[in-house]
């Protein structure tokens, strides 16, 4: 029996010219919030639409929601506020940092207007993506624990947890928490880590669950990211050696392969990520591998990311046909 | 070669455009309230009835402006940029950037070698128009040219020309060129592409632009390098690309940086060549407060790198949070030039500036800022 081979988004998903125009309009004054409401429907049907065509297991609806990673919990949370803009990693995009300046508390059923509702692709389930523990801790400015480990384990049990325990109740597939901190600014303490991200899910059941890492080498951290109690394990390839995961060896997680840019206009050739991807299948456990973009695609304009997605696609149906012979 | 008294003034970029120059370059209805804020615009700035009158007349069409109306409103908001900074006060001046779209477009679609492929994110409803660099960037037009000759004819302050440098051009463009030539896309290999690119816009385009400029007669050009820091392994070529920008020209060249870690600049910003000034941004990080203590003053805890690092260069200092509309006090303002002064070591040193442009603020709030700005050299001045 050959393990599955899926395909998944990995973030908040580029936005069409026709909504930045109505986006823009709404900023200075010159569209509703009911127009806004409107395009932003037609963005999140488009991008369902194109996960169901090409046969995505778990679907997202492309965070359209999400200002950035961030904002559903510094906006709802209590203790947590929006701060000032800052930039993401080493991107010319940027998020508002959140302000920690009281204890934590989210309330799950807040996460709802950000998740996607209604009914998936026939054959699909919704994924969220969330942030990780660690990233939120890093890029936040704390000024009540003022210790890092206080400030990730009270985020991933007051302020994850409960988001992730309404969307299982939701009936979700699949949730992802992106950890770019993790292999950016060095996890040295993998003990809390692993203890955060049970936290972070705790109590649940049904969703599958994976912890993504991206925008960094995630050699030095393998093992520590391979002890973590999640379901797959996600590297961005563009900085994380195959040979390094080849090196590790098989694990048991399932690995989300980030095989397709999302930072660069340069599109892939199906057959060459086929052919980083055929590497990675004999590694990974019985989940299997997911196929995705490195990074989010929002870096790219939404026309090149959805010929990035098409081949994602066709990678899959390369791979696949490799594995079955 | 910084202006004769002390703590010289300046503006750093772009300014609000007016109402009235938005819609009419948009083919909206321009209104009334429009030609009235205008009117009371110009009265506050001292904008000349020659400029006025005639902008007022084509206004009141109120739409379906033609092309030469058009270019009659872009130079009637240029003489309104200039005014504003002059009657605010200011030393040194450009145009407030009324020509320019924005800070990457603008150039990028005035060189060769590059393709737009659409409008990607910047922060929540902001966007920016990326291209790729789909072949050797090369030199079209000296595209500040222009706004140089109008400035000069219409200044009574110093003008300062900015100018995007290579760095951030390359930064903010995909790389294709460059990276389709490398055998693998290892970190290795970008980052060599990276350079490569980023050099030749420098040779290719920045520089025969700042040639063009100095020819024409410019003595100040501001080299805005907002990414610069954004790939610490990067800044040695970027600081190459500075050099071979302005190597062997004529001229007080300087570098505006923001909301960055200046840390990251160092060691390696000692081998920029032919950089008088570093303008850089710091009051969005400091305390509101006033004061002329360390403690008082977190936001220009990194003012201490130049002494560090035996670095002599003057300081544009960011004195105003252009995020904001906290509109500070003329003594917090001299107390930010105190402190900067009794770091450096020498008052000489210190020229003053908003944080970056001040384009994300009303016309309103920014006036009051560049006023405050001027008055707070001013008790600076008394003070010492």
């Amino acid at each position: 029996m050959p393990k599955p081979v899926r395909l998944g988004l990995t973030g908040i998903h580029p936005r069409s010219e026709a909504f930045i125009q109505v986006s823009r309009d709404f900023d200075r004054g010159r569209a509703t919030k009911q127009d806004l409401e409107a395009a932003l429907s037609r963005e999140v049907a488009d991008v369902v639409r194109l996960q169901g065509d090409l046969k995505f297991d778990a679907v997202t609806d492309g965070l359209y929601r999400f200002q950035d990673l961030f904002r559903p919990f510094s906006e709802r949370a209590k203790g947590l506020t929006v701060g000032a803009l800052t930039r993401w990693f080493d991107n010319n995009t940027f998020y508002k940092q959140p302000v920690v300046s009281a204890a934590p508390q989210f309330d799950g059923k807040a996460i709802a207007p950000y998740a996607p509702s209604g009914t998936p692709p026939a054959g699909a389930g919704w994924k969220a993506v969330l942030p990780g523990p660690v990233t939120f801790a890093r890029l936040a400015e704390d000024r009540y624990f003022k210790d890092e480990e206080k400030l990730v384990l009270s985020l991933a049990s007051d302020v994850l947890n409960p988001a992730v325990r309404e969307l299982a109740r939701q009936g979700f597939r699949f949730v992802q928490l992106n950890e770019p901190a993790i292999v950016t600014s060095a996890a040295e303490d993998f003990g809390f880590l692993n203890e955060a991200i049970e936290a972070v899910f705790a109590g649940v059941s049904g969703p599958e669950t994976a912890v993504h890492t991206f925008f960094g080498d995630a050699t030095p951290y393998l093992e520590g990211l391979f002890g973590l109690e999640v379901d797959f394990v996600g590297f961005d390839l563009l900085e994380t050696p195959g040979a390094a995961l080849r090196e590790f060896g098989g694990v048991e997680q399932g690995i989300i392969a980030g095989v397709v840019d999302g930072r660069n206009s340069f599109l892939e050739d199906p057959r060459d990520v086929a052919k980083t991807a055929r590497e990675l299948y004999d590694l990974a456990g019985d989940p299997g591998l997911v196929l995705a973009p490195n990074t989010d695609l929002e870096f790219l304009p939404l026309d090149l990311a959805t010929r990035k997605v098409e081949r994602l696609a066709e990678a899959r149906e390369a791979l696949l046909t490799e594995v079955r012979a | 070669m910084t202006a004769a008294r002390l703590f010289p003034a300046q503006e750093i970029g772009s300014l609000p455009k007016p109402g009235w120059r938005v819609k009419a370059l948009a083919d909206r209805p321009v209104t009334a309230a429009d030609v009235e804020d205008a009117r009371a615009w110009a009265k506050r700035t001292g904008v000349p009835n020659d400029t006025l009158h005639p902008l007022v007349e084509t206004l009141r069409k109120g739409s379906g402006f033609t092309g030469r109306e058009k270019e009659a409103i872009i130079d009637a908001g240029a003489v309104f940029g200039i005014r504003y900074l002059e009657s605010a006060g200011l030393d040194i001046v450009y145009d407030g950037e009324q020509r320019r779209s924005e800070m990457y477009q603008h150039p990028i679609e005035r060189s060769d070698g590059f393709r737009f492929y659409g409008h990607v994110r910047s922060w929540d409803y902001k966007y920016y128009k990326r291209a790729g660099a789909v072949s050797e960037p090369r030199f079209r037009e000296a595209y500040h040219l222009d706004e140089l000759a109008f400035v000069s004819k219409h200044a009574r302050a110093d003008p300062k020309v900015p100018i995007t440098g290579a760095f951030t051009l390359s930064d903010w463009s995909y790389n294709e060129h460059f990276l389709a030539r490398k055998t693998d896309r290892s970190r290795e290999a970008r980052l060599e592409a990276n350079r490569e690119l980023t050099l030749a816009i420098a040779r290719n385009v920045i520089r025969p632009n700042i040639e063009a400029l100095v020819r024409a007669g410019a003595k100040r050009v501001q080299i805005d390098e907002p990414a610069l820091t954004t790939k610490p392994a990067e800044v040695p070529f970027a600081v190459q690309a500075f050099n071979e920008s302005v190597r062997g020209l004529t001229g007080r060249f300087s570098l505006h940086i923001c909301f960055s870690d200046y840390a990251k600049l160092y060691p390696h910003v000692l081998d920029l060549r032919n950089c008088a000034e570093y303008a850089l941004e710091y009051a969005n990080r400091d305390s509101r407060e006033p004061g002329t203590t360390a403690e008082k003053r977190p936001g220009y805890a990194q003012l201490s790198l130049l002494g560090e690092h035996g670095d002599p260069r003057d300081i544009g200092l960011g004195v105003l949070d252009v995020h904001s509309d906290f509109i500070e006090p003329p003594e917090l303002v001299r107390d930010r030039i105190l402190y900067a002064v009794d770091v450096l070591g020498d008052p000489k040193r210190v020229i003053v500036n908003p944080d970056c442009g001040l384009r994300t603020r009303s016309l309103e709030v920014a006036y009051a800022k560049l006023q405050n700005l001027v008055k707070g050299a001013e008790l600076a001045r008394a003070a010492l």
